[in-house]
């Protein structure tokens, strides 16, 4: 059994211990071996045994007690650090998104510095630190794979970087960020205000109560990073993104637009080094005229002309899947 | 560049053919052609091509050639093709700057305000700005005067 310790275990925490408990067993008729989460922590504590965790024991006490530390009969510990110190293969890292302070990024060198794989859906330390964090996973010959940071379960960067092998990736256009595509188009549809459809979209669940990093644009540049790094070989960061959201976009605005046939979304740009995040005009009927909270990635490459991936790009089930599917893709090259 | 031309052609089989060779000859590029059989003048048939060629110099070779075989050029010309591009420009104000906007880009040399729809009312306003011009290079200084005012507007570019 591949031993798993997890760090954070909130909605995308507990998907990914619903996917593994549901698919372990196929899984490890497949690929001859499954997972063990061993260890696991949140904002109050971490819990560890070596024997393995009960899944649904572990699933019930968060719900009803709302902290792991209140799992029977366990090693407590006080860090993620002491939890990263114990004996295990793969670190998951599914901590809040923060790209201001280093914390998971030294969570993750830790963990490679102590020989461990690591799968994440967090985007603050790949955007911070993109290539300190693959050097160092290489130095140690470690794996580093963070499907889920991107797109979601559409898996857009493995679908990047398939393409990028074959044919050379000249553009990317891409509508990133549920939220803000969820916005704008309840407006187009509505001709409403922005601020009447923001509550509707909080109330729904599909904005959170802080919706700046949705909205100002920053998640879309924080995801347009990573991909610039890990497909096009870029070396770039935040500060290297030009960024407007859509917070000004009119109701009068959108009216227009819709009267001349466009729709208005907030589109993530890379062509050669320049990366940008703006809100455009998109003809009716066009790629990415997408609507609600669907992502789509528009790659356009030199021999392979246009291809388009579209999915989910957030959601409990659908990220906890592209996190299973990195870990497939470690048992499949550790064995 | 894309080229129309009329030709007329005496009504016997080989032809057409024969005047369509030289074309691909100059590395020129067939986009349509149409040929209409009912206007028959002096004998010969009108042929209406359409077709992409590098630039002047083969255009003159290829003229040449035609005059060599008999092909009588009723009419040649250049399609000039415009690119297009629509800005949204938004504002808090009523808008009472986008006239002055649109008269700075209509000024540039080349370029055309080809359509302006607006919406201005007393908590802001919104502009939808077509502008076209010769080639995309042209566009761009349009481009630029839009976004040096992007601090004071919220610019949306098409894609
Ligand atoms: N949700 C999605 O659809 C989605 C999609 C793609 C990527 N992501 C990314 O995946 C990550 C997790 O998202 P989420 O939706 O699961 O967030 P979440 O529901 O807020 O869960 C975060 C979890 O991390 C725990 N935590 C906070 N600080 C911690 C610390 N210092 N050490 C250990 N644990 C800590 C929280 O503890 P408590 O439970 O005690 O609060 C919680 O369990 C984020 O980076 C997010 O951007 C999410």
């Amino acid at each position: 059994m591949m031993k798993v310790i997890m760090a954070g275990f909130g909605t995308v925490g507990q998907g990914v211990a619903k996917v593994i408990e549901e698919k372990n067993s196929s899984i490890k008729k497949r690929l001859g071996e499954g997972f063990e989460i061993v260890g696991v922590s949140d904002s109050k504590g971490a819990i560890y045994n070596p024997e393995g965790l009960n899944l649904e024991l572990l699933l019930k006490i968060k719900r009803e007690k709302g902290a792991v530390i209140s799992y029977p009969d366990v090693e407590k510990l006080k860090s993620n650090e002491e939890l990263i110190n114990r004996e295990a293969d793969v670190l998951i890292e599914v901590t809040p998104t923060d790209i201001e302070s280093g914390r998971a990024v030294d969570d993750i060198l830790y963990a490679f510095r102590s020989k461990k794989h690591v799968v994440t859906s967090n985007k603050g330390p790949l955007t911070l630190n993109f290539k300190g964090l693959n050097e160092e996973a290489a130095k140690n010959g470690c794996m580093f794979y963070y499907t889920a940071t991107v797109g979601g379960c559409t898996r857009m960067i493995d679908v990047g970087r398939g393409l990028s092998n074959g044919a050379a990736i000249i553009s990317f256009q891409g509508i990133l960020n549920g939220t803000s595509n969820y916005i704008l188009s309840r407006m187009t549809d509505e001709e409403a205000p922005y601020e009447l459809i923001l509550r509707e979209a909080q109330q729904l669940g599909y904005a959170e109560t802080d919706p700046s990093h949705d909205v100002d644009g920053i998640d879309t540049a924080c995801k347009l990073v990573i991909l610039a790094n890990s497909v096009m070989g870029l070396e770039s960061s935040l500060k290297d993104v030009k960024i407007e959201g859509i917070t000004g976009i009119s109701e009068d605005g959108v009216k227009l637009a819709k009267s001349d046939g466009k729709v208005i979304k907030l589109i993530g740009e890379i062509e050669k080094s320049r990366l940008e995040v703006s809100p455009r005009l998109v003809p009716k009927g066009h790629f990415l005229d997408i609507s609600g909270t669907l992502n789509l990635g528009l790659f356009k490459t030199d021999f392979a002309g246009d291809i388009a991936i579209m999915g989910r790009g957030a959601g409990q089930m659908e990220t906890a899947s592209a996190i299973l599917g990195d870990l497939n893709k470690i048992i499949s090259q550790t064995r | 560049m894309r080229i129309h031309a009329d030709l007329q052609l005496e009504d016997i089989p080989g032809r057409l053919v024969n005047a369509l060779a030289p074309i691909a000859d100059y590395g020129g590029n067939i986009v349509g052609i149409m040929h209409s059989r009912e206007r028959v003048v002096d004998g010969r048939i009108t042929v209406r091509l359409i077709f992409d060629v590098k630039n002047e110099k083969p255009l003159k070779m290829l003229i040449k050639e035609w005059e060599k075989k008999d092909v009588y050029i009723a009419r040649i010309e250049e399609i000039y093709r415009r690119v297009e591009k629509q800005f949204l420009v938004m504002g808090e104000d009523r808008g009472a700057k986008i006239n002055e906007l649109i008269g700075e880009i209509s000024n540039l040399d080349e370029v055309n305000v080809s359509d302006l729809k607006m919406i201005s009312r007393e908590k802001g306003y919104a502009a939808l700005i077509t502008v076209d011009a010769g080639e995309t290079k042209t566009l761009e200084r349009a481009e630029k005067i839009l976004e040096s005012l992007a601090e004071k507007i919220l610019l949306v570019k098409g894609v």
